[in-house]
């Protein structure tokens, strides 16, 4: 491994680090509540709000175009919230349903305008080896405030104040890592490492990271695509240390 | 004519017959295939070609989306210039002269 491949590799790891460090208490609390699917509707949202935002003529405004992304995404935490609260035996069903919605209201919108499906691919499929530092700085920041938010107050404890923690989280990651990758961290640290009672989150952490740094390594040794690459790393994994445990025990 | 056998990164392989016409010097493509993302062997080949054989600019499509070209420029030290690709590409290039001349232009501006 030379310079050049560590000089590209390193943001990207620090993409996944940053990604983890707010996917793993989410990925946890999703899989307990059973609403593995509300990150791709709250993201499609958060892509439907663009999409109008561009419409509106602001595709120059890169953060005018945040901050709808933002809020559509809160609205959708709204629409989430509302739904386990009220709807809570059928939440699942709801939640594909609010997905296929915002997915099919984008293109019903689209079809006056050429170029916003570009803008809606790109929300929705961050890449991870194009993380820039202005991105990373930004990412950070934002984690530092949601984690600070997780654990002095008591939102997480709250439908609204869950899903808009999570909201505003997926909303960056998305852009930074691409759909996939986001699934994957929210999921496979927390599938992983579901029955284990003590110092869950740090094992799930470093199945994470292990999954990141592994996929990357895989990308640069074997020429495949990294983000794709680093999904089956983190599942492989992942695999085999819930066998392990289960072998343990 | 300042563009000749001028060095130059293209972002998708979209540009064959620009190259040919103005004698550009095409080093390397960031994105191979169009729609997937690069393994991170093809952009560490890309980075070492790259300061054996510098290049001045990065090309791409207006209605490309910029995130890999800024990658490269902000590593490289090497300007972007979005071009119209067609006419209506951008707002300058408005029938088939100004297509032309808004491409110049454009690379021109990059030169600066």
């Amino acid at each position: 491994m030379n310079g050049i491949e560590i000089d590209i590799l390193l943001p990207a790891l620090l993409a996944g680090l940053l990604v983890l460090l707010t996917h793993i208490p989410l990925g946890i609390k999703v899989l307990e509540r059973g609403v593995i699917f509300a990150d791709l509707a709250i993201a499609q949202i958060a892509g439907l709000g663009v999409i109008i935002a561009m419409l509106l003529g602001f595709a120059d405004q890169p953060l005018f175009v945040q901050i709808i992304a933002a809020s559509s995404a809160l609205c959708g935490a709204a629409l989430l919230a509302w739904v386990e609260h009220r709807l809570a035996e059928v939440k699942e069903a709801c939640i594909g349903l609010i997905f296929v919605l915002a997915a099919s209201g984008g293109i019903l919108l689209m079809s006056r305008d050429t170029h916003s499906d570009e803008h809606l691919r790109d929300m929705l499929v961050g890449q991870i080896l194009w993380v820039g530092n202005v991105q990373l700085m930004a990412t950070a920041l934002l984690t530092i405030a949601l984690l600070a938010l997780w654990r002095w107050s008591h939102l997480s404890h709250r439908y609204l104040g869950f899903y808009s923690l999570f909201a505003l989280a997926v909303t960056a990651s998305v852009q930074l890592v691409g759909v996939y990758l986001v699934f994957a961290s929210l999921i496979v640290p927390a599938l992983a490492t579901y029955r284990i009672k003590q110092w869950r989150k740090y094992y799930a952490f470093a199945i994470g990271m292990a999954g990141y740094a592994l996929g990357l390594l895989f990308s640069t040794w074997l020429d495949l695509p990294a983000g794709a690459a680093i999904v089956w790393a983190m599942a492989l994994l992942g695999g085999l240390f819930a066998m392990a445990m289960q072998i343990r025990t | 004519m300042p563009l000749k056998g001028l060095a130059i990164v293209v972002q998708h392989q979209g540009f064959p017959y620009l190259n040919a016409w103005l004698g550009l010097k095409q080093i390397a493509t960031l994105e191979p295939k169009p729609g997937m993302e690069p393994s991170a062997a093809h952009l560490g080949k890309l980075l070492s070609e790259l300061q054996q054989h510098p290049a001045r600019m990065v090309l791409r499509a207006a209605y490309q989306n910029g995130r890999s070209s800024e990658w490269l420029a902000q590593r490289a030290n090497i300007p972007v210039v979005a071009l119209p690709f067609t006419v209506g590409g951008t707002s300058q290039a408005g029938d088939l002269f100004a297509l032309f001349d808004d491409t110049i232009a454009r690379m021109l501006a990059g030169l600066q």
